[in-house]
C-alpha cells in the first residue's frame, strides 16, 4: 500500500510502542541520568507508584535545567521534570501524531492507556523510520557517500 | 545507481545491470511517491536551521553548554581555522560529561567531541542524510560547503518538519 494510504489507517499500536525508562518523582536527578546514560536512552518518564504519568525528562532538560542552571543532582527529579505532557494513546493515527509533535517541537511522546497508564513512548525516530520504510529503494540502496557513485563505464 | 536486485553498482543511466541485466531503466522511471521524490530531489541545506551555534576546539565545555542551551540548540558544530573538525552533541553532555561536571567544565570542548564527524555537502539529496541516520544511526550529520566549512546540522526533527512541510497535503486529515 502506498504511504497516503497507510498513513490514513496505521495508529500507534500498529508502529510499535517502544518500553519507556521509568522513575519515581522522588528518585534523585543523578539516578535518573545514570539510568539514561547506561541504557543510552534520550528521555525518561516520571511515574506515580500506580504507573500514572506526572512528567517527562530528556536530555535537553539535563543540559538548560541541571547543568546549565547549575543544578545539584542530588535534587529530586520532580523538580526538573516537565509536567501536563502531551500523552498520546495506542489508538491515535500516525498522522495525527506527526502533526503534533512537529507542532509541539517534541522528540519523545508518552503513550498511555484509556485508564491514563503509562505504556511506552514513541520517538520522533521511529516515525521518521516508518516513512522511509515506505522507500526501501530509497534510502538503504545507495552507495557510502554521495561523491563515491559510478559516473561513467570502466575504460570508456 | 545500484541494482536493487544484485546491489552491483551501475554507472548513471544504465537500462541493465552489468552483472545480473536486471531493468534499470524500469526502477529509474517507475513513478515516485510525493514525498519519495521531494526526498530525491530536495537538498540537506534545506532542512538545516539558519545560523548554526560554531565554537572553538579550546572553548570550555561549560561554555559551550551554556550557548547551547540559551540558543536553543543541541548540537554544536566545533571548527578550526574555520573547518569543521568535530561535533559535541546533547548525548555527548549525558555520556561523558553528567558523572563529574564540576571538575570537567573548564575542560576544552575538544575533548568531548565526536572528531571528524561524516559531514554531507549542502547540494547532497536529503535520502543521503536519512540513510546515514536511518543505517548509520547517526542521531545528527553536520552539513558543509566544498572547503569544508560549517554550514548547520540536520537532526530528525528539523528533518520530519521539513518533510510535513513540503508534502502538507499527505498529512492533512
Amino acid at each position: 500500500m502506498s504511504l497516503a494510504e497507510n498513513l490514513h489507517q496505521d495508529t500507534i499500536r500498529d508502529l510499535g510502542i517502544e518500553a519507556p525508562i521509568t522513575v519515581a518523582g522522588e528518585d534523585r536527578i543523578a539516578t535518573a541520568i545514570d539510568i539514561l546514560r547506561r541504557k543510552s536512552k534520550g528521555c525518561a518518564l516520571v511515574c506515580d507508584p500506580v504507573g500514572k504519568l506526572l512528567g517527562i525528562f530528556t536530555e535537553r532538560d539535563i543540559l538548560t535545567r541541571v547543568l546549565a542552571k547549575g543544578r545539584s543532582q542530588d535534587d529530586s527529579i520532580s523538580e526538573v521534570m516537565t509536567t501536563n505532557a502531551d500523552v498520546v494513546r495506542p489508538t491515535d493515527g500516525v498522522r495525527d501524531v506527526i502533526r503534533r509533535m512537529n507542532s509541539g517541537g517534541y522528540r519523545h511522546m508518552p503513550v498511555v492507556d484509556e485508564n491514563e497508564l503509562v505504556i511506552g513512548i514513541v520517538s520522533v525516530r521511529r516515525i521518521v523510520n516508518y516513512l522511509i520504510e515506505h522507500f526501501p529503494m530509497a534510502i538503504y540502496n545507495l552507495p557510502q557517500s554521495p561523491q563515491t557513485g559510478t559516473a561513467t563505464r570502466e575504460g570508456a | 545507481m545500484l541494482c536493487p536486485d544484485c546491489g552491483t553498482e551501475n554507472f548513471a543511466g544504465a537500462d541493465n545491470c552489468s552483472e545480473c541485466n536486471s531493468d534499470l531503466f524500469a526502477v529509474e522511471n517507475r513513478s515516485l511517491d510525493p514525498l519519495e521524490e521531494r526526498l530525491h530531489n530536495d537538498h540537506v541545506i534545506g532542512a538545516v536551521k539558519p545560523d548554526p551555534l560554531v565554537v572553538e576546539p579550546l572553548d570550555s565545555v561549560e561554555s559551550v553548554i551554556l550557548k547551547m542551551a540559551e540558543r536553543g540548540f543541541n548540537c554544536a558544530m566545533v571548527a578550526f581555522g574555520g573547518v569543521l573538525v568535530g561535533i559535541f552533541t546533547e548525548r555527548d553532555v549525558l555520556r561523558k560529561l553528567t558523572a563529574d561536571f564540576e571538575n570537567l567544565k573548564g575542560a576544552p570542548v575538544r575533548d568531548f567531541m565526536t572528531p571528524a564527524p561524516e559531514a554531507l555537502e549542502s547540494d547532497t539529496p536529503l535520502t543521503f542524510a536519512l540513510n546515514k541516520m536511518s543505517v548509520g544511526g547517526f542521531r545528527h550529520v553536520p552539513i558543509v560547503n566544498e572547503e569544508q566549512q560549517p554550514l548547520g546540522v540536520v537532526n530528525v526533527k528539523d528533518l520530519l518538519a521539513h518533510i510535513t512541510a513540503n508534502v502538507p497535503d499527505l498529512f492533512e486529515a
